[in-house]
């Protein structure tokens, strides 16, 4: 008797504060290995700047990016011999380069954020379905995916947003419609291992449903490769959207984004290279970034590493 | 075991048959020509199992011992025959009463490691059971844990522990609790302690044991240890590629086998004391694969005592040779 | 024959120096079978790679000498290792089918050994013999006589078989075969029969004894099973926590032994006798090399004979009879006397 009131006294509080606690350390010791991971500590460091500088965009930038203004245009960065006003310079319209490029900021991570979401919750709904199910449906989307994924990517969105038009939500249609595949077939062979592990039979001896067994005690087994895979598909898409919007097939002209300012300052490449130049230099140090993290997560919740 | 006891089983199984069976694709059946292939892991297996009683199971490695525990649970269906729990067939029930067996009939697993979900604390991994029990109050709930883990040789504190953290036989000792947190009847234990070192094996044996007696539990005990098998079981059944050979009370296996295949085995066991080797008895080869299971006595290719022609022609009966002591073997005809 | 002595080997790890082989003595003579027992982490296999230095980095070799008929292995160059390796002591590991290549056929990989170690290389006059064929022929003749040996059947039509057309207990052969392709004069043999059936654990083991018989190979065999040792050895090692507890010949250590880790060992596996007597578990978990403190005994926190100066004082391994060592307080006239 004296041992179960014993447990009554201290297990509540005791739990509730050991489970916070615990929550603390594993984010502590997430913290921890991402300092002995330098290049993940460098991508993750730049990631917050490019997000805080896109989220506080309208404060930072100093200039309209989308106001022109003949007068100024052309105008060169300041250590290519400008002046301060337009540090990144100005464009063949007389645009600011520089506040430009933080709202071509919003677009690229939103376009990469969002994509990325679409396709994970699609691909992990499919693959779950279809790696613990087997069966017809994994056959028939197994085979779907498999056609999608004989074409090129770029191939693919550049004949999508021909028949879609340039805008951001037909963009965001477009690649989400091939991108899902990658983490459909991420899932659904984690699923294919895990489900066969003891643990899951366990749960199903224990009655529970189906469903259960997959959102409790599968999912939480391999959402860290899903994120991981998130976060490099991320840089990926950010490179297609800059890619359909240099062809002018992605963001409509009136927003700015990378890829069409990219492309704005090529018939000027060698009077003013600054216009391409620069989005290009951002462009490149973020998918940079994004892919440093996103290796450097992979070894820090590699959960073989983890664990063994 | 009075004798009421004795004639209503808690399990029966009756011809219980569990194939295996690997279609070839569309384009490999046109164009290579490929058949089907059936791999009779569990093949006509007879048992009853009694209220209260250890039943161990022992056999080589893919002789189907484990399909059989895991078909017993209904982690898979049986390919024909009937298995009666409690007097009621297991295919006759629905779906809404399935949750009444799954209380009443649980497994413990061999692989300690892969068992427990390592995302999850020791508490969320035995929340799961109680909260099907239809303990919602979480408070009640952690009591209840404490107390399992107290059970099990645990200490309360170990709830908010990951399994990366326990070594082999608390791993083990977790898996135990959870199973016991339905209040079961009838345990199927699947090589409880093969993967433990030789010291923490005892322990856990003890455990069940004592849980066994606790609780009047029911256990069929798969092993590939023999001595293991000799400790724990009241019965111990020997299965041979798919098919039970031998079944009678432990005593009387150990000392009179009868079906050439128990003989080898038991000679196989490597043991401490000098006093009690004997000669021993090398089986040739290995077990032929569940695939191609050999016509006539299934065990005719390795048999050191076969007989005649019967041996290759016709499949051998499962017969009483009194006692409960059954074989399936032509020399006891 | 084989003389180790004092081996320590150390891994460098986050939380500190883990000693896995913490003073290791222990020898072996012609025709001789030593059974090293122990459970997971007891430093047993670690104790194996450490004579045929192959330690895995980070960890090392830290101290002490291993003499190999009269030669100090730790001195040898990296190049006469290699020779000694496979030629002079060869090894059989746990898992047959990870060990042998899935790729090249069986009857090669029992050649491969002879091929390495030149051993029907002839000096012969560049043109006379351009392809090898004659080594090759004799090492095909060795390799189908080996496959003889072990007890594959068939060995011709075995010879190009793949690994996985063999069953465990062959593949097991198969490596028996590669490990005697050069007529070692010792066999470490690592766990060669875990992840058998006993039936097959049974042949294998008759198979390493007529071995042991015909060829004089003196064998270590590395084991959890204190009942294989028993049977097959002549003498056995127990190990615990990095450190040899007892040694001596296998009568006297299983029917009398002294150490409490043996004693608690030999009464937690069941016994097949009529009456079924109840089985004694040594309590608590095997301990994690790397928290452990190693100052005196390791085993103090389990033992049941257990007494305040087991964790003070570096118990040494005393000889209590003739040839029969033990590590413990209880045995110890000089450690009682250092501390008291």
């Amino acid at each position: 008797m004296s041992v179960h009131k014993n447990i009554n006294q201290i297990l509540p509080n005791d739990l509730h504060v050991t489970k916070t606690k615990l929550v603390l350390k594993n984010f502590k010791d997430f913290l921890k290995k991402l300092k002995k991971h330098p290049s993940a500590l460098i991508g993750a460091i730049l990631l917050i700047i490019y997000v805080t500088i896109s989220i506080f965009a309208p404060f930072i930038a100093l200039h309209d990016p989308k106001k022109t203004n003949l007068n100024i245009k052309m105008k060169p960065a300041v250590w290519n011999g400008g002046e301060w006003t337009y540090p990144f310079g100005t464009d063949q319209l007389g645009r600011d380069i520089f506040s430009r490029i933080i709202y071509g900021a919003r677009v690229s991570l939103l376009v990469g954020f969002i994509t990325v979401m679409i396709s994970i919750i699609i691909g992990t709904f499919l693959g779950c379905i279809a790696g613990y199910y087997m069966g017809r449906l994994d056959a028939y989307v197994s085979r779907f995916a498999d056609l999608l994924l004989a074409f090129p990517f770029l191939i693919f969105s550049i004949g999508a947003m021909a028949m879609l038009g340039p805008g951001f939500w037909n963009l965001i249609f477009a690649l989400s419609f091939k991108s899902w595949v990658e983490f459909f077939r991420l899932v659904r062979g984690e699923v294919l291992a895990e489900k066969t592990k003891e643990y899951v039979e366990a749960a199903k001896v224990l009655g529970m449903k189906d469903i259960q067994i997959i959102v409790s005690e599968i999912l939480p087994n391999i959402v860290h490769s899903i994120l991981v895979l998130g976060t490099l598909r991320i840089g990926y898409l950010i490179i297609m959207e800059a890619s359909l919007s240099y062809l002018g097939l992605g963001i409509p002209p009136s927003i700015p984004a990378w890829g069409s300012m990219i492309e704005g300052g090529r018939d000027y490449m060698f009077n003013a290279h600054w216009i391409s130049t620069y989005p290009g230099v951002v462009l490149v140090i973020l998918v940079l970034a994004i892919n440093m993290f996103g290796e450097g997560l992979r070894d820090i919740l590699d959960p073989r590493l983890k664990l063994e | 075991m009075d004798e009421e006891n004795r004639n209503k089983p808690l399990v029966n199984i009756k011809n219980l048959k569990k194939h295996f069976i690997k279609k070839p694709s569309f384009l490999g059946k046109t164009l290579l020509k490929q058949k089907k292939t059936v791999l009779k892991a569990v093949d006509g297996v007879d048992l009853d199992i009694h209220q209260g009683e250890t039943i161990g199971l022992v056999g080589e490695s893919g002789c189907g011992k484990t399909t059989f525990g895991r078909t017993i649970v209904n982690l898979y269906k049986p390919t024909s025959g009937n298995i009666t729990y409690k007097g009621i067939n297991i295919r006759d029930i629905k779906e809404e009463n399935m949750k009444t067996f799954r209380q009443a009939v649980q497994i413990i697993f061999q692989n300690p490691y892969s068992s427990l979900n390592p995302r999850k604390t020791v508490g969320d991994i035995l929340s799961v059971p109680l909260k099907n029990r239809g303990i919602t109050d979480k408070t009640e709930r952690e009591v209840k844990i404490g107390k399992l883990l107290n059970r099990v040789g645990l200490a309360p504190r170990h709830i908010s522990s990951y399994p990366h953290q326990f070594s082999g036989g608390q791993r083990q000792r977790i898996g135990i609790a959870r199973a016991l947190a339905v209040q079961p009847e009838f345990i199927v234990a699947d090589e409880p302690v093969s993967a433990l070192d030789v010291s923490v094996q005892a322990q856990i044996i003890n455990l069940l044991q004592e849980l066994q007696e606790e609780y009047n539990l029911t256990y069929l005990f798969i092993a590939h240890d023999l001595s293991v098998i000799h400790y724990v079981s009241d019965r111990v059944a020997v299965m041979y590629l798919g098919k039970v050979v031998e079944i009678a009370e432990t005593n009387e296996l150990f000392n009179n086998s009868l079906h050439p295949y128990t003989k080898a085995l038991l000679s196989a066991i490597p043991t401490v004391d000098r006093k009690k080797r004997q000669d021993r008895i090398i089986l040739e080869g290995t077990v032929p694969t569940p695939v191609d299971i050999p016509s006539g006595c299934r065990f005719k290719t390795r048999c050191f005592m076969k007989k005649d022609k019967i041996c290759d022609v016709e499949e051998p009966k499962f017969i009483d040779i009194g006692n409960g002591h059954k074989v399936a073997c032509h020399l006891y005809r | 024959m084989l003389n180790v002595k004092n081996l320590k080997t150390i891994f460098p790890t986050d939380r500190g120096i883990v000693k896995a082989v913490d003073g290791v003595d222990f020898s072996l003579k012609h025709g001789e079978i030593v059974g090293l027992v122990g459970e997971s982490g007891s430093g047993k296999s670690m104790t194996m790679l450490s004579i045929l230095r192959l330690v895995p980095p980070p960890g090392r070799v830290d101290n002490g000498e291993i003499i190999f008929e009269g030669k100090n292995l730790g001195d040898a160059s990296p190049r006469e290792m290699m020779r000694i390796r496979g030629k002079e002591i060869a090894m059989i590991f746990q898992d047959p089918m990870t060990t042998l290549n899935p790729v090249f056929k069986i009857g090669e990989q029992i050649r491969e050994s002879m091929r390495i170690h030149g051993l029907f290389k002839e000096n012969e006059v560049f043109f006379r013999d351009l392809f090898k064929k004659k080594q090759k022929a004799k090492e095909y003749n060795r390799a189908i006589e080996l496959m003889k040996e072990v007890g594959i059947p068939a060995p011709h039509l075995r010879y190009n078989d793949y690994p996985h057309q063999f069953s465990g207990g062959m593949q097991q052969r198969a490596l028996i075969a590669i490990a005697l392709a050069c007529e070692p004069k010792l066999l470490l043999a690592d766990e060669p029969t875990t992840a058998l059936d006993v039936t097959i654990q049974a042949q294998i083991l008759e198979l390493l004894k007529k071995v042991n018989k015909i060829h004089r190979t003196s064998i270590i065999l590395v084991t959890h099973d204190l009942a294989v040792a028993a049977e097959f050895c002549h003498e056995i090692a127990v190990m615990y926590a990095g450190k040899i507890v007892e040694r001596g010949p296998v009568d006297k250590v299983i029917e009398n032994p002294k150490h409490p880790y043996t004693k608690g060992l030999l009464a937690s596996i069941p016994k097949i006798t009529k009456v079924k007597k109840k089985i004694k578990a040594i309590p608590g978990n095997v301990p994690d090399l790397a928290g452990l403190d190693k100052t005196g005994c390791a085993f103090f926190d389990r033992c049941d004979e257990v007494v305040p100066r087991c964790k003070e004082v570096e118990i040494p391994m005393e000889e209590v009879r003739p040839g029969e060592f033990v590590r413990c307080i209880h045995y110890t006239s000089k450690g009682v006397r250092a501390s008291g």
